[in-house]
């Protein structure tokens, strides 16, 4: 196994009692008494901040093992959503335009989860959306068709696809730097609604589920704002893009025309302009499998024909077949894939036992992504044809199975992993 | 007392849920004593005839069987369990059966030419073609629907026969009685009420 | 046909909760399962078929005390199906209620399964559960397993065929596509199917209303129809299908 042998697989000794650990997570692997997440599973940061060395910060447990995200499952459980939806028909009340004007602008790309915020925004609330969409890396087949779908049960959609070859190197750029393909893209995805709001002078911007559902630090879940720093900036030289300041991005031919896109707006910006942002699962109980049957009954959605890769769900986050290598990239970093993802909240909604969630973990997490294997390998190779002198800046410009594996085994944190001489694989030293 | 031939064949939960909901009183036995004790004797039978019979033979149950009914026992047979009254079967490759009503048990398709559109098994509810009326069932009774499940039909002498099954464009025993042997190739006992009261009218015959 | 067409009223369970998923995908609660099929029997429901959604997905059997208490209620056949995979659970199930067993994603992996469950229990109490999903893109359907979860690589006349060679006795064809949607049966797909096929069929999937039938009438061979949230979320009931039926000359059984 030559691959192997490039790696200091001292590390990972299964007898090693202080493995080293990676990314500032926790030594002592817990799972969470009530869901299936473990105390390793990352929260969401302020994307441009994002760089390899930065300790991430982590989903709160507590005494009794019970994480975040099942607290405030259980904390909404006692929410009286009368009057959270009167709070939303006043916001409504306020924005509405009645005059042709778009009033509120709803980011999504054709998942269950926009849909179902437009359509409700639209038709039981009457106002009138602006539904905007940054492309997903290589849409999956059903994924167009839900776009499309979605945009026939009643929407104008905003459209923005970014130049391919810039996002094609930035995905590289960041596998290589922080094994995380979808952070760029998270970037993109996550400022371009604040900014149409600012070029189009659309001030309300309603997004879908807190992020404290899924066990982000839970100052956010006592309003329906989504907090400004997220998407704000104050300095553009603060900015890492795939793991790299902007300047080192230089090295690879992007300039600021490449890159503006995925700078986030500028504070003073968002306040001139009075950009609101708002959670939608603030004022309404958002359960994603039902969000999946109103929008199958109602907007023609059509979940996938087979299961994702790594999980047993077919109407989860389908569009993007980035999504596949992403899941497999945070099992490989957390130990937490798809299927923990998925059945987490699932298990917090009632529709899975705990125990059926954790038999499907153990089925599923972690799956390689095989079936659009081909495809994602092209997508992240940089190749001279395409990109000219930049390819010669890569060591191993074309990426394939065994450059994954490469690169797979430098993210691996030691005090996740072990490595069994026997069957010569790693192995996850506790699982759920 | 009506004995249930317990011989591993056969789904005995549904007849005695059946017999149950009638009233009847039954035991399910493989007992010698036992059925020499009862006055009827019912034969239940799903899946293949080799099987059926070679359980028979194996706990000695085809004798105990051929035995009570010389002394006049009333012996019923439902489906498996009437294909067994005959002399042999065809089902893969050729079986003995208790052979107390002379005929034999034959593949449905042997009845239909090979341009027939009929599907095998034959699955579902069907009327049922009174030829004779010995058994004293009544009108309403005799004009319902009843269930069948089966590949195999048992071929006989008309004189057996009390009822037909008209399936597609031929027709096959669906009842058949020789003095106290009684066959039913339908299942009695998930055949809605009517099954109920049909099994009903057939035990009360045999008591009298 | 001298067979009546059979009316099989379908319960999804997970958990002995009644459940209806959308394309074979969600648990969405209806109700109690007893409660359903005991109202379904009194209103003339020829068969009940129970299918346990989520048991080949946890590799688990619990649904025998659901069979027995739903088998207590009725007195029509009951065939059940999910997560069947070895001659115990066959067993199990029809000591407990169950007449015919329905099998599909064991089968892939076991074909040797179905020989050994036919040559007991006779072909006959045999079920081949077909999910049906449309590939547009080469024109075909596609056999899935696993609730429509994984691909088998078979094209459903193909997976039949075998199927037959080795002793099931019936079908059950569902589109995956349309059901649990309402928009209709897949009359497309049943009538490519049946003619193909020499044993009977049950169709399921997306009945929408009676209007289905006057679609299905001149379907020869059409043997029984299986249906789901027609029925569960009372949009009409059995007898209202089974005296359509009478008005389009279609036989059925009527108590």
């Amino acid at each position: 196994m030559k691959i192997i042998k490039k790696y200091n697989l001292k590390s990972y000794y299964l007898g090693d009692n202080n493995p080293k650990i990676f990314y500032g997570l926790p030594k002592e692997i817990k799972f969470c008494l009530n869901c299936s997440y473990s105390n390793q599973k990352p929260n969401s940061e302020q994307e441009y901040k994002h760089s390899i060395s930065k300790k991430k910060p982590l989903i709160k447990f507590d005494e009794q093992n019970i994480c975040s995200a099942c607290k405030i499952s259980n904390y909404k459980k006692e929410i009286d959503w009368k009057t959270r939806e009167k709070e939303l028909i006043e916001l409504c009340n306020k924005y509405r335009k009645n005059n042709g004007e778009y009033d509120c602008i709803v980011p999504g790309s054709g998942g269950k989860d926009s849909m179902f915020a437009s359509y409700i925004l639209k038709y039981k609330y009457k106002m009138n959306p602006l539904t905007v969409t940054w492309s997903p890396h290589i849409y999956t087949e059903w994924g167009k068709k839900n776009f499309y779908n979605w945009i026939a049960s009643g929407f104008d959609n905003y459209l923005f696809t970014p130049n391919t070859k810039v996002q094609r190197l930035l995905t590289r750029l960041s596998m290589e730097n922080i094994f995380h393909p979808f952070q760029p893209f998270m970037m993109g995805q996550m400022y371009f609604p604040p900014k149409i709001a600012i070029k189009l002078n659309i001030k309300l911007v309603f997004y879908g589920e807190n992020p404290t559902d899924y066990g982000n630090q839970s100052k956010e879940d006592k309003t329906s704002k989504k907090n400004l720093d997220y998407f704000s900036v104050k300095n553009t030289e603060d900015i890492f893009i795939s793991g790299l300041k902007i300047n080192e991005l230089k090295k690879y031919g992007l300039n600021k025309n490449d890159l503006s896109n995925y700078f986030p707006p500028k504070i003073e910006d968002l306040k001139k302009k009075k950009i609101d942002v708002r959670y939608l699962g603030y004022f309404i109980k958002w359960e994603p499998q039902k969000n999946f049957y109103f929008v199958s009954e109602n907007c023609n959605f059509l979940p996938a024909p087979e299961r994702s890769v790594g999980t047993y769900s077919k109407y989860s986050s389908i569009d993007d077949k980035m999504d596949d290598l992403h899941y497999y990239t945070t099992y490989i970093k957390f130990g937490i894939g798809r299927a923990t993802y998925d059945t987490a909240q699932e298990i917090r909604n009632g529709q899975l036992t705990r125990d059926e969630g954790v038999k499907l973990v153990r089925k599923y997490d972690g799956e390689y992504p095989f079936r659009f294997e081909k495809e994602l390998f092209e997508y992240l190779s940089i190749d001279k044809n395409t990109f000219g002198k930049i390819s010669k800046k890569f060591k191993d410009p074309i990426f394939d199975r065994d450059y994954l594996e490469i690169l797979t085994n430098k993210f691996r944190s030691p005090h996740l992993w072990y490595f069994d001489k026997k069957h010569k694989k790693f192995i996850l030293r506790k699982s759920i | 007392m009506i004995s249930i031939i317990d011989y591993g064949v056969g789904n005995i939960f549904n007849i005695k849920k059946c017999l149950n909901n009638i009233g009847e009183k039954f035991i399910v036995t493989n007992s010698e004593r036992i059925i020499n004790d009862s006055n009827i004797i019912l034969l239940p039978g799903v899946g293949s005839f080799g099987y059926a019979s070679k359980m028979l033979r194996k706990t000695n149950l085809d004798k105990i069987i051929k035995k009570n009914v010389k002394k006049g026992k009333f012996l019923i047979g439902t489906c498996v369990g009437m294909q067994l009254l005959m002399d042999q079967s065809y089902e893969k490759g050729i079986h003995t059966g208790l052979g107390l009503i002379s005929g034999q048990v034959e593949h449905l398709k042997n009845l239909y030419s090979k341009k027939n559109e009929a599907k095998y098994p034959c699955i579902g509810y069907s009327k049922l073609n009174f030829v004779k009326n010995n058994l004293k069932i009544k009108n309403e009774t005799n004009n319902k629907c009843f269930y069948f499940v089966h590949s195999y039909y048992v071929n006989t002498n008309k004189k057996f026969i009390i009822a037909n099954n008209k399936y597609y464009d031929k027709e096959y025993p669906a009842i058949i009685q020789k003095d106290n042997i009684i066959g039913l190739q339908f299942h009695f006992e998930i055949s809605g009420n009517s099954g109920q009261k049909l099994i009903s009218e057939i035990i009360n015959y045999s008591k009298k | 046909m001298s067979v009546n067409l059979r009316i099989i009223p379908r319960l999804d369970i997970r958990n002995n909760k009644l459940i209806k998923p959308y394309q074979f995908e969600g648990v969405k609660e209806i109700g109690n399962p007893i409660t359903f099929a005991k109202k379904y029997f009194k209103n003339n429901a020829d068969e009940i078929l129970i299918m346990d959604v989520v048991a080949s997905l946890y590799n688990r059997n619990n649904k025998i005390d659901i069979i027995k208490k739903i088998s207590k209620e009725v007195s029509i056949p009951i065939i059940v199906g999910g997560g069947i995979r070895s001659l115990e659970d066959a067993d199990n199930l029809f000591k407990n209620g169950a007449d015919k067993i329905a099998l599909n994603t064991a089968v892939l992996e076991n074909p040797n399964l179905i020989k050994k469950l036919s040559n007991k229990y006779g072909s006959q109490s045999i079920v081949l559960s077909i999910e049906a999903k449309r590939n547009s893109k080469n024109n075909y359907w596609e056999a899935l397993n696993n609730n429509g979860r994984d691909h088998t690589g078979y094209e459903i006349v193909e997976w039949a065929k075998k199927n037959i060679k080795l002793g099931i006795g019936e079908i059950l064809l569902t589109s995956v596509d349309n059901d649990g949607t309402l928009k209709g049966l897949d009359i497309n797909l049943i009538d490519y199917f049946l003619d193909k096929i020499s044993i009977p069929t049950i169709v399921s999937g997306g009945m929408k209303d009676l209007e289905d039938i006057n679609k299905i009438k001149n379907i020869k061979n059409l043997n029984a129809i299986s249906v789901g949230s027609l029925l569960h979320y009372k949009k009409t009931n059995i007898m209202k299908i089974k005296f359509h039926a009478k008005k389009y000359k279609i036989n059925v059984r009527i108590k």
